[in-house]
C-alpha cells in the first residue's frame, strides 16, 4: 500500500494523491517489510521526533482555491462579462439604427482587450508564447479597424510597418536583457538603443508611406541623444559599477 | 418547599434541557449552557478546541478510517453541525450532506478552527502515522463527550478491519439510534432554583511571558509510569489529580519567586488553578455534550512561601470539600440561572457577545493563573485494548492562561500534555524538574 510521505498513513492502492495533504503519491516506493512482519513495539512507543508532522498545516488551506484554478476562474469570469459587453453593444446599435457600423469598434477593441489580459494570465510561466500571441492580435487588431472603415485604408501603408518595427524591436531587446547575466545599467542601454531604433524604422515607415525620399531626420537627433548615453551606460555598468544590479542601485 | 411547584421546576427543567428543536421539517440544536457565550469567545488562536488522540500500535489505513468517520456520521447527529447566529441565541444547524472525514494533521494541534465561518465543522478527526486524533471545539462537548467519539471512532475502524468487538461494550456504534438523552442540556436538567451563587473568584497571578508567534502552539507530552504517580501521590496522602495540581501549583509558585522584587510586586499575588471537574460522575448523565465544571484551589503568596507537603494539603482538603452535589450544584445555579435570566436572554447577539467576553476576561482568565484537567483513566475492551498503544489528552490553546496540562492515563502509563502558548518553557520545566526530583522516571515528547 502507498504511504503518504507527510502525514505516514496507509492510502488506498489506486490513490494518485493523498486525501488528507494531497500530497502526490510514489507509487513505486515498496512498504519496508519490518512494519508488517515485526510484532508491533509496544514498550517503546516511536520516537520524540516523529510525534508531530514537520509541517504546520491549516486544513481549511485546502479549501481555498489553487492558483490554477483561481485562474481558471478569472478567464471564464471576463469571458462571460466581455461577450454580455459585446452583445449589449451590437444590440444597442441594431435596436436604434437597424444596422451594425460603430459597435464593431468597441468589440474588437473588448476582443483584443480580452486577449492581451487573458492570453498572459493562461499563459504564465510561458512568458515567450504569450509575448508571440499578443504580437500576433496587434497587427490583426489594427487590421480590423482599418477594415471597419471602407473609405480609407491605412493598415498596409503605415499600421502594418509600424506594427512590425516596434514589436520586433521590443522583442529584440527583451530577448537580449533577459540574456544578460546581471541586469544594472546594461540594460537601460538596451532599451536606449531600443528606442532610437523604433524612432528610425516608424520615420523611414511615414517618409515612405508619404511617398516622400526616405531620409532620418527627427530620428536621427533621438539616436544621437541616446546611443552616446547607452554607450557609456555600458562603459559604466562593465568597468565601473563592476556589474551592480538595478536592484542593489534603486534598493528596489 | 411545596411538592407543586418542585414539580414544575422539575418540568420546566426537562423542557430547557432539550437541545434538539423541531418544526416541521426543520431540526436544529441549540447550545448547551456551558457553551452558550463560547462562540463569541473564539478566534484563530483561542479555538476553544482541545485534543483526544490515540496512537494505535500500527499505522493508519486512511480507507478504514474514513469509511468509519462516514458509517459514525449518522449516529452523532448532534456533531455534524455548523454554528449560526439567531437573533438572541447562537444555534447549531445540522451540515445533513457533509460526511464527515478525516484531515491531515498539523505540528500544532488545536489550532485554526474557525467554529463562527459558516460550514465548517466544529469538531475534526486527523491522522498522523498510526495516531487517530479528535479535536472539539468546546461549544459542542467536553472531554468525556469527546472521548466517546474517538472511542467509537476506533471500535468502527478496527470492526472494518476485521477486528470485531463482543456487543455491549459501552461504546456506541453506527446504525444505532441516538438517545435523545446524548443531546441534553444536562445543566438545566440539574438546575436547582433555590441555591445561592458561589463566591467569585480574585484576580490572580499570570505567568509572565511573551507569546508564541501567530501560528504556533507548544505541546510536551510527559509519560510517567501511572504506578509510580499513584505511589507519589498516596505517600502525599492525596489524588492522582490532587498531587498534580500541588505539583501545578509549586511550579507557579517557583516562577513567581524567581521573579525579581520590583516585578513581582507589580504582579497579582494570588495563584489559582482552574480544576475541571466531570460531572457525569456526581450527576447520572449520558449527555455527548458539555457537562463539566471546575473548581478553583487558590494559594495566597502574601501569606507566606509553600513547601510541597503543604501546597499536597491544602489542594487535597480543598477538593474534597468543593467537589460533591451541593458545591457544584451553586455553580449550576449561578451559570443556568444567568441564562434563564429574562434581561440576558433579551439582549440580542451582539451585545451578548460584549458581554460575554468582558464575563470570560474579567471573571474567567483573569481570576485563573492557569488549568490541570484530568481526563481519568481511559478504559477499552479487548481486543481494542491491546491494539492501542496510547492516549493523549491536549488542552486547548489559551491566551491569558498561557500554559496548561492535561493527564489521562493508559494502561500502566500516565500521560502529562502540557499546551502552551508561551515562548518560554519554564512552566514544563518546573513541573518536570519537580516530578523528576521526586524519583519519577519522565521521559519527555515535544512539537518544538
Ligand atoms: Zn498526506
Amino acid at each position: 500500500m502507498p504511504i503518504c510521505p507527510n502525514c505516514r498513513v496507509e492510502l488506498a492502492e489506486t490513490a494518485k494523491h493523498c486525501p488528507l495533504c494531497h500530497a502526490p503519491v510514489q507509487q513505486a516506493q515498496p512498504v519496508q517489510p519490518t512494519e508488517s512482519t515485526q510484532p508491533p513495539q509496544t514498550s517503546e512507543p516511536g520516537p520524540a521526533a516523529s510525534a508531530y508532522p514537520e509541517l504546520a498545516i491549516d486544513v481549511d488551506q485546502f479549501e481555498r482555491l489553487t492558483e490554477p484554478q483561481k485562474r481558471k476562474v478569472f478567464l471564464e469570469l471576463s469571458a462571460v462579462l466581455s461577450i454580455i459587453a459585446c452583445l449589449t453593444v451590437l444590440a444597442v446599435e441594431l435596436l436604434i439604427e437597424r444596422r451594425v457600423g460603430w459597435s464593431l469598434y468597441p468589440v474588437a477593441s473588448i476582443a483584443y482587450l480580452y486577449v492581451i489580459v487573458a492570453v498572459p494570465v493562461a499563459m504564465r510561466g510561458r512568458g515567450w508564447t504569450a509575448a508571440w500571441a499578443v504580437a500576433i492580435a496587434t497587427p490583426l487588431y489594427l487590421l480590423a479597424l482599418d477594415l471597419f472603415d471602407p473609405s480609407s485604408s491605412w493598415f498596409p501603408a503605415i499600421g502594418a510597418p509600424i506594427v512590425a518595427v516596434v514589436e520586433a524591436t521590443v522583442m529584440a531587446c527583451a530577448a537580449l536583457i533577459s540574456r544578460m547575466g546581471r541586469r544594472g545599467l546594461n540594460a537601460i542601454g538596451v532599451a536606449l538603443v531600443g528606442a532610437s531604433a523604433v524612432c528610425i524604422g516608424v520615420e523611414i515607415v511615414l517618409d515612405a508611406a508619404r511617398g516622400r525620399p526616405v531620409y532620418p531626420e527627427w530620428s536621427a537627433i533621438v539616436a544621437i541623444t541616446c546611443l552616446p548615453i547607452a554607450g557609456a551606460l555600458a562603459y559604466l555598468h562593465y568597468r565601473v559599477m563592476r556589474r551592480a544590479s538595478l536592484k542593489k542601485l534603486f534598493h528596489l | 418547599m411545596e411538592p407543586s411547584s418542585s414539580a414544575r421546576g422539575q418540568s420546566r427543567n426537562e423542557r430547557y434541557s432539550k437541545t434538539e428543536k423541531r418544526e416541521g421539517e426543520d431540526r436544529w440544536f441549540i447550545l448547551d449552557n456551558a457553551a452558550s457565550f463560547m462562540p463569541a469567545l473564539t478566534n484563530a488562536t483561542a479555538t476553544l478546541a482541545f485534543r483526544v488522540s490515540a496512537t494505535l500500535t500500527e499505522r493508519i489505513r486512511l480507507p478504514a478510517l474514513q469509511e468509519a468517520m462516514a458509517s459514525l456520521g449518522p449516529r452523532f447527529p448532534y456533531f455534524a453541525v455548523e454554528l449560526r447566529s439567531g437573533f438572541f441565541w447562537y444555534y447549531l444547524e445540522p451540515l445533513t450532506d457533509r460526511t464527515p472525514a478525516p484531515v491531515a494533521d498539523s505540528r500544532y494541534p488545536c489550532l485554526n478552527m474557525r467554529a463562527r465561518r459558516r460550514g465548517s465543522l466544529l469538531y475534526r478527526v486527523r491522522a498522523y502515522g498510526s495516531r487517530i486524533a479528535v479535536e472539539f471545539c468546546h461549544v459542542l462537548t467536553d472531554g468525556a463527550g469527546a472521548l466517546a467519539y474517538l472511542k467509537a471512532v476506533i471500535m468502527e475502524y478496527y470492526r472494518l478491519l476485521g477486528v470485531e468487538t463482543a456487543e455491549p461494550c459501552g461504546i456506541l456504534r453506527p446504525g444505532e439510534t441516538p438517545s435523545p438523552e446524548e443531546s441534553e442540556d444536562s445543566f438545566n436538567k440539574y438546575f436547582d432554583r433555590g441555591m445561592p451563587f458561589p463566591e467569585r473568584g480574585r484576580k490572580a497571578f499570570h505567568i509572565p511571558s511573551l507569546p508564541l508567534l501567530p501560528g504556533q502552539y507548544r505541546v510536551t507530552t510527559g509519560i510517567i509510569p501511572l504506578a509510580d504517580a499513584l505511589r507519589a501521590a498516596r505517600e502525599h496522602g492525596a489524588t492522582l489529580t490532587e498531587f498534580m495540581v500541588a505539583v501545578y501549583f509549586a511550579s507557579l509558585q517557583d516562577i513567581f519567586r524567581a521573579l525579581p522584587a520590583p516585578i513581582r510586586r507589580g504582579m497579582r499575588p494570588i495563584l489559582s488553578v482552574e480544576v475541571p471537574v466531570n460531572l457525569r460522575r456526581i450527576f447520572a448523565s449520558g449527555t455527548m455534550r458539555n457537562f463539566s465544571l471546575f473548581v478553583l484551589p487558590t494559594l495566597d503568596t502574601r501569606l507566606g512561601s509553600y513547601d510541597f507537603p503543604e501546597i499536597v494539603g491544602r489542594v487535597h482538603h480543598y477538593m474534597q470539600a468543593e467537589v460533591h452535589r451541593k458545591g457544584i450544584s451553586r455553580q449550576i445555579a449561578r451559570n443556568v440561572g444567568g441564562g434563564r435570566n429574562l434581561i440576558v436572554r433579551m439582549l440580542p447577539l451582539a451585545l451578548k457577545g460584549l458581554a460575554a467576553k468582558w464575563v470570560h476576561s474579567h471573571l474567567g482568565e483573569d481570576t485563573i493563573s492557569g488549568s490541570v484537567s484530568n481526563l481519568g483513566p481511559v478504559e477499552l475492551p479487548e481486543p481494542l485494548a491491546s491494539r492501542v498503544e496510547r492516549f493523549e489528552f491536549i488542552p486547548a490553546p489559551r491566551v491569558r492562561c498561557k500554559s496548561n496540562v492535561n493527564l489521562v492515563s493508559w494502561k500502566d502509563r500516565l500521560y502529562v500534555c502540557f499546551g502552551s502558548l508561551a515562548s518560554s518553557p519554564e512552566m514544563e520545566r518546573h513541573f518536570f524538574t519537580r516530578l523528576a526530583g521526586m524519583g519519577l522516571p519522565v521521559r519527555l515528547e515535544s512539537n518544538m
